[in-house]
């Protein structure tokens, strides 16, 4: 053991930043059965704050055979005591609370409990009539939903959010601003003290990429009346350039350092001021509307508008950096992070240190920008955590990102099955497309249309199997037709998926619980710390064939 | 108490094992086949941390009453975040006891049979017990041996047909990394194998000798420094050992100590840890999908009531998550799914010498150029360099018998062959009165 | 379909209609009725397993190929202490150019349990005065460390061992102050590499 911290392994993913968020948190779960307790269990173990569990149910020996946070001696107790007990023995870092109550039930009589007071709310096989009004709850008040069910083979988690502000989504590829096609007058100091020619070969074959690019990329635009390579042949020209500028070295191995310009010589005429679209929709918005932040997404049909609220620190920042970048001709404030590169010692790390030095200048210039703000609105300077968090928008400025799903009442009034279905003219094989999730997607829904017309579930316990897939079948052609994509599935629905379903009979595996519960919980830890990048909106895995989907329907 | 396992294996489908692009057999729905997995079935898990955790689990839920599960491993503070069968007081004791000591409390139909050690300390009477092998392991060594060992088990004749079906043994096999992961299904003989895609694991991420020593920009190759360079030279007559506090700390103060003398930041504990040790984060919701993946292909495979994952899943889940299920195609040259095989009687009396030749020129069957021949313990014949020519020729003029023992395995290899292949030679002594 | 005649039944053998690549024999027979399955209850486990035979695993096999294809050349001389122990064995390098002509240098190769995933460690056993290599024995060569791919082989090391010799690179040293003398004054360090020749 050479560490007593046992968050260390999750640590190294979302940091202290996520953890704090994470502890900071109440779920709510509606339903403990177990895709609900599976997906509790993941956010228990890395140490969300607190839980409520609310289920009706009493411990029945069905339990016993697929939910792990139940014992054989609870049979007979309410599901939420026991469930609730047991997932609290995990993890003494978090509270746990529960209420025996049938969720339907909460979700129609208590509407404000579900939808306030909580970080998230985990819907767990909720009935298609209480996640309807659920989810039309959670918009309103903006509070994150995640709709889970494990059905037969299949598994789904929905991800309904309104408005999410992500900081750090964490890109798999680091976008380096390096401004090498508008250097800060220091970078440029730095690469006019660079004396190529009469340096010693040692020096040479170590000097920082970075530095070489800024002195060749000047020269060039000296020679160019102040343009930086423009065309298709003037790059190559200026690849060229850089390539030629390497020497020969007595020991004939090449110099590192040039062949890493020549790489990145790109860098020298890819504008600073562009960011992804996400970072610049929402800088955008945020210039638009400073103190009343915008919905994600617009326009969901009969949902009330967002309450009116303060927009929070993160927003303030956003708008600060807008303001930022307008008195300085669009250019972002500096992130200041340099990549590895070939050097020696003391070259990179003055390099590194310049960097540094101008992050600092421009971060604190949107800072005074930002307590200006702040002032305005509260007549307060800005606190530690307002302070810490303008600093993270600045140094991740070109990763922040709106997050927004469609809602639940806009995909089950109008569904978007036909952009999803085109999964299927992906592939001509006859049996992948009988097993495209969307596919699945369209049978789950004929499966709800079954349940709200007689209140069971297809090929339940003692139903007359031929006659429930036959039903579900005449649901499925109806939902496809509604949907207007009876086109697309034409030769690819079969009655094989109706009596598949029935075949189900909503039975709950544990395996496909377990699955849903782990993207669940991922989805819940992406939300809760706000970083990465939650799911758009829906996760279908298809255990028959091991495949699974986003479907945005 | 499995009634929803019962509905799935009770009703026909459209979509059994036999349907599916990777079929193994014909479902038919009956309650013996639910017995067949509550009575009969034994499956191993291989690893009891964080996926193993999970997949213990699974399968108790899944209705699998008799699992071993062998891990060589004791529970470290860092595993509580996601192995969810040890608690703080657990710190210190195997993970395969006390995680089958929780699931036989907890489950009180399913028996847990707890295995303390290395994979590769079992043999293959001990593997040829199990009807399936469930592995979450962190490490490509044992998954290497275990997939090898599994492979071997189904035997194949001189055509390459595996000679009794009863020996097949399917290998479900999960990894995780972060937010990654996958899953994958492997059929001996019939799938591509673990071995087939091995170049696809990176390797582990390592700095140039001469910037670690030379030119230091990174904590990183600070952190190196200390521990390739100056403990060596501090203890020149012992390893680092990676759990222990007093040891990372030296390294840590001295990895530090070079950093201010450079100017570096950012050498933490926890970054020193994590170069030494190679740490891999790990988080409790990817290797819960990955587990459940693999434990819902045991049950297909094992069932047949449903169709099995042809052959590799994968999952990332940065970014929204992206899944992607493909074929993973054998690889032509893969040393094991390749391997070639000859049964071969001979005389105890042959000598070494004349096998070879038998092997050799364009009339034998083999057409082998230039073979050298070991078996697991001593090399028999070794064409080069030199030094070992020489050390191995006087083997060529010694009966077989003085060599190898009867049923022993020699193994081949040639120029002739593609890539890692060799040859397997099994040889039985024919009777010399038979004869 | 992956279908298997129970064993009883007579040859054709197993056949495969997917994996036909490894089971080219024949299809199953028309018409057959027979539900088999290779797997789960039709699959008992009666047969035992090959024992506690040791066997070959597959970083032990691509050794020995490895080996048997191992041909140093007049340069270098390849010794194994255990000639059963393939995993260890001695480089002795006799340059025949370049500063270090005439003298031998020995290194100790092995090989690890992950090879070829993880490259052959190397150690120069004798002192040397080389830019590239400290006196601690360590060698800076690129295929050793951040650049090794399993497609590299024992002897692609060793070659880059006797290139050293031939080219040391005084750029990205090891030992600092050889690289600084070879790169500063090419005749004082060759004057010092001949002093502290190993005889």
């Amino acid at each position: 053991m050479a560490t007593d911290n046992k968050y260390d392994r999750q640590l190294r993913l979302w940091g202290a930043n996520g953890q704090r968020a994470l502890a900071e948190s109440h779920v709510l779960l509606l339903g403990a059965g177990p895709a609900g307790t599976e997906t509790l269990k993941n956010l228990v173990l890395p140490g969300v704050g607190r839980f409520t569990v609310v289920d009706g149910a009493t411990v029945s020996e069905a339990d016993l055979g697929n939910n792990f946070f139940v014992r054989p001696e609870d049979v007979g107790r309410p599901r939420a005591a026991a469930t609730a007990e047991l997932l609290k023995e995990l993890n003494p870092d978090v509270e746990g609370f529960h209420r025996v109550a049938r969720p339907e039930e909460v979700v129609a009589a208590e509407p404000d409990f579900v939808a306030s007071g909580f970080s998230l709310v985990i819907a767990a096989q909720l009935e298609p009539a209480a996640l309807q009004a659920l989810g039309e709850r959670c918009w309103a008040n903006n509070v994150p939903l995640i709709a889970i069910r494990a059905y037969g083979l299949l598994g789904v988690v929905r991800l309904q959010v309104r408005r999410l502000e992500v900081v750090e989504s964490k890109p798999d590829n680091v976008a380096w601003d390096l401004r090498l096609a508008a250097p800060f007058p220091e970078l440029e100091a730095a690469a006019d003290a660079l004396d190529l020619d009469g340096m010693a070969d040692a020096d040479h074959a170590h000097a920082p990429y970075v530095l070489v690019l800024a002195k060749l990329a000047k020269a060039w635009r000296v020679s160019h009346g102040g343009a930086s390579p423009k065309t298709r042949a003037e790059k190559d020209e200026f690849r060229a350039l850089v390539a030629g500028a390497a020497r020969e070295l007595p020991s004939k191995v090449p110099e590192m350092n040039f062949e890493e310009a020549s790489n990145e010589a790109y860098r020298c005429w890819a504008d600073p001021r562009e960011l992804p679209w996400e970072a610049q929709a929402w800088i955008d918005d945020a210039r638009a509307a400073p103190d009343a932040p915008s919905e994600g997404r617009r326009g969901s049909v009969g949902s009330e508008a967002a309450p009116a609220a303060p927009p929070s620190a993160t927003h303030v920042a956003v708008a600060s950096v807008a303001a930022f970048m307008d008195a300085h001709g669009g250019l972002p404030p500096l992130s200041g992070a340099v990549p590895d590169m070939h050097a020696d010692t003391a070259s990179f790390v003055a390099l590194q240190k310049l960097y540094a030095a101008r992050a600092d200048a421009d971060r604190a210039a949107c800072l005074a920008i930002f307590a200006a703000k702040l002032a305005e609105a509260t007549g307060a300077p800005p606190t530690a955590d307002e302070a810490a968090a303008l600093a993270l928008v600045c140094k991740h400025v070109r990763d922040v990102k709106l997050v927004a799903t469609r809602s639940l009442a806009d995909e089950l009034a109008a569904p978007n099955l036909g952009e999803a279905a085109t999964a299927l003219f992906e592939t001509d094989d006859a049996r992948e497309k009988a097993q495209a999730p969307v596919v699945w997607y369209a049978a789950l829904r004929a499966a709800d249309r079954f349940f709200v017309k007689r209140g069971a579930w297809p090929g339940a316990d003692g139903a007359d199997l031929a006659a429930d897939a036959a039903a579900v079948a005449d649901e499925l052609r109806a939902f496809v037709t509604e949907a207007d994509c009876a086109d697309a599935f034409d030769g690819v629905l079969s009655e094989a998926h109706a009596k598949e379903i029935a075949r189900f009979g909503a039975a709950e595996l544990h395996a496909i619980a377990a699955v849903v519960g782990g993207v669940a919980s991922q989805e819940a830890v992406k939300v809760l710390a706000k970083q990465y990048t939650p799911i758009d909106h829906t996760y279908l895995f298809n255990g028959i064939a091991a495949t699974a989907a986003i479907i945005d329907v | 108490m499995y009634s929803n396992v019962d509905k799935l294996l009770t009703r026909p489908t459209s979509f059994g094992s036999e349907t599916g692009s990777l079929a193994v057999g014909e479902f038919e729905a009956s309650p013996e086949v639910r017995d067949f997995v509550t009575s009969e079935c034994k499956v191993l898990v291989v690893g009891a941390g964080g996926l193993g955790c999970e997949i213990l689990k699974d399968l108790a839920l899944s209705g699998f009453a008799d699992i071993h599960v062998i891990d060589m491993d004791t529970i470290d503070v860092s595993n509580l975040n996601r192995q969810f069968l040890f608690r703080a007081k657990d710190v210190g004791s195997p993970k395969a006891t006390t995680a089958a000591a929780f699931i036989n409390a907890r489950c009180p139909k399913t028996t847990v049979t707890a295995h303390v050690g290395k994979v590769q300390e079992k043999d293959g009477d001990f593997y040829a017990q199990f009807n399936v092998v469930c592995s979450g392991l962190d490490n490509v060594e044992a998954r290497r041996w275990l997939n090898s060992m599994l492979v071997s088990l189904a035997e194949v004749d001189d055509d390459g047909n595996v000679v009794d079906p009863s020996q097949i043994i399917p290998m479900v096999d999960g990894g995780t990394e972060g937010f990654r992961g996958q899953a994958r299904v492997i059929i001996p003989r019939f799938t591509s194998c673990f071995e087939c895609s091995l170049d696809s694991f990176p390797p582990q991420k390592t700095y140039p000798m001469c910037t670690i020593a030379e030119t230091p920009r990174l904590p990183e190759h600070c952190i190196s420094y200390a521990q390739l360079v100056e403990w060596p030279k501090a203890f020149p007559d012992k390893s680092v050992d990676t759990d222990s506090p007093e040891d990372m700390t030296w390294i840590f103060q001295v990895a530090e100590a070079r950093a201010r003398k450079f100017d570096i930041e950012g050498v933490t504990y926890m970054k020193t840890m994590g170069v030494v040790k190679n740490i891999i984060p790990a988080v409790a919701s990817t290797n819960a999908v990955v587990s459940a993946v693999c434990v819902n292909e045991v049950f297909k495979l094992m069932t047949l009531c449903s169709q099995s994952l042809n052959t590799y899943m994968m999952y990332m889940g940065n970014h929204g998550v992206y899944t992607h299920t493909f074929e993973y195609k054998k690889k032509d040259d893969c040393p094991i799914t390749s391997a070639r095989v000859r049964t071969l009687a001979v005389a105890p009396t042959m000598l070494l010498g004349t096998l070879i030749e038998s092997m050799c020129g364009p009339d034998s069957d083999l057409r082998l150029k230039a073979p050298s021949l070991t078996t697991a313990s001593q090399s028999l014949y070794m064409r080069k360099p030199k030094a070992l020519e020489a050390a191995t020729r006087a083997n060529l003029g010694k009966p077989l018998s003085e060599l190898v023992a009867d049923d022993d395995e020699i193994t081949v290899t040639d120029a002739i062959f593609p890539g890692d292949v060799s040859l397997t030679l099994k040889l039985s002594f024919e009777c010399e009165e038979a004869a | 379909m992956i279908r298997l005649k129970k064993k009883s039944t007579p040859a054709p053998e197993p056949t495969a209609a997917k994996a036909d690549e490894a089971m080219p024999d024949a299809a199953p027979a028309e018409g057959e009725k027979e539900k088999v399955s290779i797997l789960g209850i039709g699959g008992k486990k009666m047969s035992k397993g090959t024992g506690s035979k040791k066997r070959k695993t597959p970083g032990e096999i691509r050794i020995q190929k490895d080996i048997a294809e191992l041909d140093g050349g007049d340069v270098a001389v390849i010794n194994f202490p255990n000639a059963n122990d393939l995993t260890k064995f001695h480089v002795v390098v006799t340059p025949d150019t370049g500063f270090w002509k005439g003298a031998t240098y020995h290194f100790t190769f092995s090989i690890p349990a992950m090879y070829p995933h993880e490259p052959p460690k190397v150690h120069c056993d004798t002192k040397i005065f080389h830019p590239n290599i400290n006196l601690e024995g360590n060698v800076c060569l690129n295929i050793l460390r951040q650049d090794w791919k399993p497609v590299l082989d024992i002897n692609a090391v060793i070659y880059g061992l006797i290139y050293l010799f031939y080219e040391p690179n005084p750029d990205d040293p090891l030992n600092k102050e050889a690289a600084a003398l070879y790169r500063d004054d090419i005749k004082m360090f060759e004057r010092h590499v001949a002093r502290t020749l190993p005889r």
